[in-house]
């Protein structure tokens, strides 16, 4: 019931939100003609001008929105040249990539999802018995806390640049970068191509998350409940892993929900250092050349993401812990 | 205070200090040397020279003044607006409080880079001469995608202190909202805003990296801790001192504030003492 009603209120915000992108990325400085030159510096001005009635660059902003969200359906569209509308499923043309959206923005995001979901599944199956070991054994924590301590001090670009430096160019034990290489491009190729990237991004996770979960275990390990099993004579284990985990694994749903659109938005950093093209990259390279169609598409699917992982994690948590059911 | 804490403010010092007198010592910046590149540490060049035959240690710390200050100062508007907004929101609640979750919540949704890119490219130029205007850029985005955090901290301790005593007291007393708000709830919140403002600093030194690193950045020659790692990028085979030794110069002054921040928010808070 509330979650449906939060659906149609991400829906009235992507609406706006698309309004309001359309129009920043409109007033963006630098004009479409320079771009449109750098790929072509042999074109005459009014071969410039007839690209520009071409593509509608020469109509009102509001035409053109109008135009992109329903396509050349009716008269007053039939210059649209985006196709027959996002709101019809029709994402439109890329004018750098020469080729439709939807079909570049999947094959993007193949890449962007292979390298996010390994890093984040294998981060959760580290850090929580990590975070568990931890709060339980002292000896542990001072080494877990000193490891994550120095991952989350060194920025994310320079962990990445380091890992090719060392790992890469030094000791040559895996690429450098790429999604795969150019004679080999089987499964076991991707997956050597991946190490790196995938070992970079879990360090940042890692560091997060089971610091979190530390924390949340020795809250739990505190609690009257976890005296009561020890009572009862469960042993340390039990009780560590069968009440203060289970107890504490809860608020990690909101973390790692959270942490879920990046699924979609990718890492732009790693992508770019170890030249994996997802979607983070992608993101950048058409607002930097003005590709406004697959821009526009990028910054709403993420933003739908985002918005939807924190309905879910609201959602989730609810059901979760049944003392906040009946609360708000 | 914690040894821990104190190796961390005095690391930070020492940093601050070295950034802010160490240029007047040390050779131009600038000063490009093409008989002498990618030379190693010598007594002259203590950490080496870089592609173009420029001073490094010269340049880390002409380049920790612009990292610092664009941190220092994105830290100060975005604790100054979301403190504020914060802390006002979850004391008088309903409408205003509201709205200001919600555009919490839309800041967090939308994603930054398009708008980095958007920013980026607006002139500053018009109103701040040369790099005051590449400075002054990168605290706009910075400050204006960082605020969030504090405000939600401040709204929460709001909240919170708004059923304290000394509160429903003044209130009874027929203290007006604004002068509860500026006499006895600011003040009460202002240790969670502080430790919200140390963190911030740390993540905006990253910040600033990322952004230069981008190519968003400060413009050359002009060095900064982002922009000579973005340089250094192009040399980790023939120099890789050209990468590693900013990457150190961020990460130590990171962990010397999340140091700091974490050692604050212990001291500040009594529950969380072990």
């Amino acid at each position: 019931m509330r979650f449906s009603r939060r659906i149609v209120g991400i829906g009235v915000l992507l609406f706006v939100l698309s309004a309001l992108s359309f129009a920043l990325l409109h007033v963006m400085p630098g004009s479409v003609e320079e771009q449109i030159l750098a790929q072509n510096p042999s074109l005459t001005p009014e071969a410039i001008d007839r690209i520009r009635t071409l593509r509608g660059l020469d109509r009102s902003g509001v035409e053109r929105y109008g135009c992109w969200l329903l396509g050349n359906h009716g008269d007053l569209c039939a210059w649209w040249p985006g196709g027959s509308g996002v709101l019809f499923g029709d994402l439109g043309w890329s004018s750098v990539h020469r080729e439709r959206v939807a079909p570049l923005l999947w094959r993007r995001f193949s890449i962007t999802f292979a390298l996010m979901f390994p890093a984040m599944l294998l981060s959760l199956l580290v850090a929580v018995p990590l975070g568990a070991f931890a709060a339980s054994d002292p000896r542990v924590d001072r080494v877990a806390r000193a490891l994550t301590f120095l991952g989350l001090s060194t920025p994310g670009h320079w962990t990445a640049l380091f890992a090719v430096f060392l790992f890469a160019v030094t000791l040559g034990w895996f690429p450098a970068s790429g999604v795969t290489s150019v004679d080999d491009t089987g499964f076991f190729d991707r997956v050597y191509h991946a190490v790196l990237p995938v070992a970079v991004l879990m360090v940042v996770f890692v560091s997060r998350w089971s610091r979190f979960v530390r924390d949340a275990v020795r809250d739990a390990l505190a609690e009257p409940f976890v005296q009561t099993a020890r009572a009862k004579g469960l042993d340390e284990r039990q009780v560590l892993w069968g009440h203060a985990v289970k107890n504490a694994l809860f608020p990690l749903i909101t973390v790692v929900t959270q942490s879920l659109p990046a699924l979609f938005s990718g890492a732009v950093i790693v992508e770019q250092v170890f030249a994996h093209p997802g979607v983070g990259l992608l993101l950048f390279e058409s607002v930097h050349a003005q590709d406004l169609l697959v821009a526009m598409v990028v910054f709403l699917v993420y933003a739908a993401a985002t918005m939807i992982a924190m309905a879910l994690a609201d959602t989730l948590y609810r059901w979760a812990d049944p003392r906040l059911r009946s609360s708000t | 205070m914690t040894l821990r804490v104190r190796v961390a403010a005095g690391v930070l010092g020492v940093v601050t200090v070295a950034c802010v007198v160490g240029p007047w010592l040390l050779p131009d910046a600038n000063t490009i040397d093409p008989t002498n590149v990618y030379a190693s540490a010598s007594l002259a060049h203590p950490f080496g020279t870089d592609d173009l035959g420029r001073d490094v240690l010269a340049r880390l710390l002409v380049g920790g003044r612009v990292s610092l200050l664009v941190a220092l100062l994105a830290a100060l508007a975005a604790t100054v607006f979301g403190g504020t907004v914060g802390v006002a929101a979850g004391y008088l609640g309903g409408a205003f409080d509201r709205a200001l979750m919600r555009t919490v919540e839309l800041m967090i949704a939308i994603p930054k880079l398009p708008l980095f890119l958007v920013l980026a490219a607006v002139d500053f130029g018009r109103w701040f001469d040369g790099a005051a205007a590449d400075v002054v850029r990168l605290v706009v985005i910075i400050a204006a995608f960082g605020w969030m955090t504090t405000a939600r901290l401040a709204r929460a301790e709001a909240k919170r202190l708004k059923q304290a005593g000394w509160v429903k007291a003044a209130e009874l007393l027929g203290a007006s909202p604004t002068h509860v708000l500026a006499r006895h709830v600011l003040p009460g919140a202002l240790s969670t805003i502080v430790v919200a403002a140390t963190l911030d600093l740390a993540e905006f030194v990253v910040y600033e990296s990322v952004l230069s690193f981008l190519g968003l950045g400060v413009r050359p020659p002009a060095p900064s801790w982002g922009a000579m790692l973005q340089n250094g990028l192009t040399y980790t085979r023939t120099a890789p001192h050209l990468f590693v030794l900013p990457g150190v110069f961020t990460g130590v002054t990171i962990a010397a504030l999340l140091t700091l921040g974490e050692g604050l928010s212990d001291r500040l808070d009594p529950r969380r003492q072990v």
